[in-house]
């Protein structure tokens, strides 16, 4: 049984991945992590194995992310923090524009593209992209890791799997 | 003299030159399985063992409200995953124990660097480099279980919380070596690197060596020393360590009978409880704890040492007994090494390039001279290196010791028969360069003198020395980079290059090359500075969040004193720190010397060169075609004449100088040494152009090698590397403490690698290498062909072994780059001496 909340954030889910596979087709991808990160943010609403990524046997993830590309044109923060609805207290990942003034890790990319080769590659790999020159870290790199693992498994959602090979 | 009781007749073995005809059936069966699994033809090839994770994370989180000193908690998790681990027997192998629940495991160390691998657990499996098979219910079991109790608890973020805010310098220094292309840091991965001393545990056993450490508590108890308490903790800890391993061994002793593995119960029904009394025993007494250790140690490069010394007086005895055959003795020794290699490192895919095609890399040392200074090479000593000819594995990494005033020429040249047998093992080490340096370092001459390899290269004394030889590894070709940019670095592609030393001299101030040297000076302290501090700081991390009880049980020094080898315990503490692109660093000082005095008064040559090493030198094809064939190279002349030889001992001697001045966590002092594992070819990938001539983007030079094909000869490259592992006043006599690796290559002999002729060559040259003040070579007996043709068809060659910098590696499981640096290494003719001219092969080549 399917609540209506849950039908309408799947609906917005498949417009979310369809905008996502178009981005794909861009040059820079500038609107990329944006649109990944709403992704991000509907799966892990709807779909309960991929939730266990934040919420875990009474164990919560809580953590700050920001992002920066190059040019200065992306600058995004994702934060997975505790939401109370009425009496239900739940993980979410909030995602706005902008810097927050303190993270647990700060990534800086080259542009949208690299971050899509980086989270989405077959074998990512963070010290690769260090190693090119083409990511930047500070803070915590083990945020930076389990990021890159909950991205990854954003493949197994239909549309974006097959955009991801 | 060499010690005979049981090669008396058949000192050359050559009864037992196969595996199946010498009537070792059981090695053949296990090397099979061994080749089935590295080749992947079992299905799953190595696997990512999560066992020791979840258990050791289990405790530990269990623990996390508990008020009891860190060293008592870690105590309880390895006693906890002892007592409770897989006791599952694999194969037929005559020995009980494995370091991993699986064939050949990968185990994961999440408290270090295990969850590296987070973002690749769903691909760790098909990767293209080196695949470790992770079902999807343990990577589920990593990412929602173990991981995220360790996100903030590693070795490396606790450093970061301690030094953010306090420690400006250190803070800088972990953001550079997070760049990766400046230095590394092993101390947010691995301490481990040690020999830990077998000897104690042998003679007395587990029990006797629990009472002592419950005594040595109990007088604690009764102490009113303010330090008593800490040292209360630390007994118990061992303690509680050691009854982990009894743990362990008796449920594998239960185990052994159940399978019906009755002689393998007798021997765990005595050892390692009991004192050894056969060799049989005191093998699985040692591989036991080697296991024991890997439970609280990171697997890299824990060595277990000088093996045909410490298992000597049990061979002995059986011998004496009349209970012991060759084919017995071979057979155990053959087990041992398999067991040893049944576990290889977890890394991410990119650390495949820096240090690709690792296995865990346990040295073993053989031969050399004993406590006394008298000759040690014994009938283990030929057993072993025979041992090691038959299976022809990576692991262990085997060492042979040489002593040419003591140890005989029968010896020699048996060291020699193996490395053509093997094309790869042993390395070799002059004993009279290794002690003197030992002893220029403040050890005692019997420590000196009963020194093993460590890791790749790195001497140390047995089971005293707690000497954390991989602290550093320093890009040397990074300071040449910040010179020629006024402190900055690197061509990020997120921005301009970015000012990492405030401190510079700028080109257009330099008048002549002494003050390009000052400059380079400049930055290269810089960066020594930045790494030492950091590894410092790492290993003040590790004393107060991962200490070492179990380790500490088997060295002379924290039983005594009642203190963890992490806190200082160990007799002798140093830190070791290794430099990648020595070579390459000679021959750009060199080439802007020789540069800077061809265009005096013509325009500043020193941007001139600036320029054309920014631009690749497109466009600057002179500056390119002048400093190939006119600026001298390090290897290329003569050593008493050539100014890159002259370079070569400034930098060597002036590491010396900077990283001797500098004390580490636990007060010793750091050692400069020059090897380099893969890490030339994966960082000289992202490297830009340098002044040598060396091209962006291609490998740097291994280990204190010279440069590929700028020796025209061997007399010329051993030559250049003896030089500079002993030379003299104004600088110190061994200016290399903490090892080299020489790597050479050469052509191999088509007929017989019993030809004596080809052998007595082969020999000679390590006797006059070493006659001339030479620390350690290694080789690769291949030719370019060869090499080539295994990179193109590697089904052809799944088990060819070959030498990185350190390490033996199957050339199959390298990287690209290393591929092409190991094709392209100077080959040299043994008879004519000469290199053999590469070019007929570089069109093939990436």
């Amino acid at each position: 049984m399917i609540g209506p909340t849950t039908a309408y954030r799947k609906v917005r889910l498949r417009r979310c991945m369809s905008r996502l596979l178009d981005e794909l087709q861009s040059e820079f991808m500038d609107e990329f992590l944006l649109l990944l990160l709403n992704a991000m943010r509907l799966v892990l609403a709807v779909d309960a194995a991929y939730h266990r990524n934040i919420e875990y046997k009474g164990e919560t993830f809580n953590a700050t992310y920001v992002f920066r590309d190059a040019s200065g044109a992306v600058e995004v923060t994702a934060k997975f923090e505790p939401v109370r609805i009425g009496f239900i207290k739940r993980q979410r990942l909030r995602v706005r524009r902008g810097a927050a003034s303190s993270s647990d890790v700060e990534v800086m990319f080259v542009n949208g593209r690299a971050l899509w080769e980086f989270l989405m590659s077959p074998d990512p790999d963070v010290f690769d992209f260090i190693l090119n020159n083409k990511l930047q870290t500070r803070g915590n790199l083990n945020y930076l890791m389990k990021f890159g693992y909950m991205a990854n498994r954003l493949k197994e959602q239909p549309r974006l799997s097959a955009a991801a090979t | 003299m060499v010690q005979r009781v049981l090669l008396t007749d058949d000192a050359d073995l050559s009864a037992f030159d196969d595996l199946a005809a010498g009537g070792l059936d059981r090695l053949q069966r296990l090397k099979n399985r061994y080749l089935e699994i590295v080749e992947r033809k079992n299905g799953r090839g190595v696997e990512v063992c999560i066992e020791r994770a979840r258990l050791i994370t289990d405790s530990m989180r269990d623990a996390e409200a508990s008020d009891e000193p860190m060293i008592l908690r870690r105590a309880r998790a390895i006693n906890h995953y002892l007592s409770n681990r897989d006791v599952t027997f694999h194969d037929e192998n005559l020995l009980a124990g494995a370091t991993t629940s699986k064939e050949m495991g990968a185990p994961v160390y999440p408290e270090l660097l295990g969850m590296s691998i987070w973002p690749e657990l769903d691909s760790i499996s098909e990767r293209t480099s080196n695949p470790q098979y992770l079902s999807r219910e343990n990577a589920n079991t990593l990412n929602l279980d173990v991981f995220p109790y360790w996100m903030e608890r590693t070795v490396l973020e606790q450093t970061r919380k301690r030094v953010e805010h306090e420690d400006p310098e250190t803070f800088l220094a972990l953001e550079l070596m997070e760049r990766v292309s400046f230095f590394i840091n092993g101390g947010g991965a691995t301490v481990s690197h040690v020999v830990p001393w077998f000897a104690d545990v042998l003679e007395k056993g587990l029990l006797r060596m629990i009472d002592e450490a419950a005594a040595r508590q109990a007088a604690c108890a009764s102490d009113s020393n303010p330090l008593s308490d800490r040292k209360d903790a630390f007994y118990q800890a061992t303690v509680l360590s050691m009854h982990g391993i009894l743990n362990y061994a008796s449920r594998l002793r239960d185990e052994a009978h159940q399978r019906g593995f009755h002689e393998i119960a007798e021997v765990l029904s005595r050892v390692p409880a009991h004192p050894a009394q056969t060799f049989h025993e005191a093998i699985q007494t040692v591989w036991l704890c080697h296991v024991a250790i890997l439970a609280e140690n990171v697997n890299m490069a824990m060595s277990p040492g000088r093996l045909d010394q410490v298992l000597w007086p049990y061979f002995l005895a059986d011998c004496e007994r009349g209970e012991l055959s060759i084919e017995r003795a071979l057979e155990l020794i053959g087990c041992l090494w398999f067991k040893i290699a049944d576990n290889t490192n977890l890394v991410p895919e990119s650390a495949e390039k820096m240090f690709g095609g690792a296995g865990s890399v346990p040295a073993v040392t053989v031969g050399g001279v004993d406590r006394n200074g008298e000759d040690a090479v014994n009938d283990l000593t030929f057993l072993m290196l025979h041992a090691t000819e038959l299976l022809c594995i990576r692991d262990p990494n085997v060492n042979a010791r040489i002593h040419l005033g003591k140890n005989p020429d029968e010896y020699v040249d048996r060291v020699a028969r193996t490395i053509l047998t093997t094309r790869a093992i042993p390395a070799v080490y002059n004993d009279e360069v290794v002690i003197a340096s030992l002893q220029e370092q403040g050890v005692d001459l019997e420590d000196a003198r009963d020194y093993a390899i460590v890791g790749c290269v790195e001497p140390t004394t047995s089971g005293s020395s707690y000497a954390e030889t991989s602290a550093v590894l320093l890009n040397l070709t990074a300071a040449m980079d910040m010179t020629l940019n006024e402190g900055k670095r690197p061509p990020f592609k997120l921005g301009d290059r970015e000012q990492i030393n405030p401190d510079f001299i700028s080109l257009t101030d330099l008048d002549a090359f002494p003050d390009f040297l000052q400059a380079f000076d400049l930055q290269l302290t810089f960066l020594v500075d930045h790494a030492v501090d950091l590894a410092t700081a790492l290993g003040e991390t590790h004393r107060d969040v991962l200490p070492v009880p179990l380790l500490s049980c088997f060295f002379v020094g924290p039983m005594e004193k009642g203190i963890d080898l992490s806190a200082g315990g160990a007799k002798y503490n140093s830190s070791g720190a290794t430099h990648v692109g020595f070579a390459d660093v000679c021959d750009s000082l060199a080439a802007v010397q020789a540069f800077s005095e061809q265009h005096a008064g013509n325009g500043n040559p020193f941007e001139m060169m600036r320029d054309a090493v920014d631009a690749d030198f497109i466009g600057h094809e002179s500056i390119l075609e002048f400093v190939r064939t006119r600026a001298p190279k390090f290897g290329g002349g003569s050593v008493d004449r050539d100014p890159a030889q002259a370079i070569a001992a400034w930098l060597v001697d002036r590491l010396y100088e900077l990283y001797q001045s500098k004390r580490n966590a636990r007060g010793g002092p750091y050692r400069p040494a020059y090897w380099t594992m893969t890490n030339h070819a994966g960082l000289g990938q992202i490297g830009g152009a340098l002044p040598s001539g060396r091209r962006a983007k291609q490998v740097f030079s291994s280990g204190i090698t010279p440069a590929s094909q700028v020796a025209p000869d061997l007399l010329a490259a051993y030559l250049a590397v003896a030089k500079l592992c002993r030379h003299g006043p104004p600088g110190p006599e061994y200016p290399v403490p903490g090892g080299i690796a020489l790597n050479m290559k050469y052509t191999p002999f088509v007929r017989s690698c019993r030809d004596s002729e080809y052998l007595s060559r082969f020999s000679d040259l390590i006797r006059g290498y070493f006659l001339a003040g030479g620390m350690q070579v290694q080789y690769t007996v291949q030719d370019y062909g060869t090499l080539l043709d295994a990179k193109l068809n590697p089904e052809r060659y799944p088990d060819l072994i070959v030498r990185v910098s350190g390490y033996s590696a199957f050339f199959k499981d390298l990287n690209e780059a290393m591929q092409d640096e190991l094709i392209t290494r100077s080959q040299y003719d043994l008879h004519s001496g000469k290199a053999v001219l590469l070019r007929q092969y570089k069109g093939e080549l990436t």
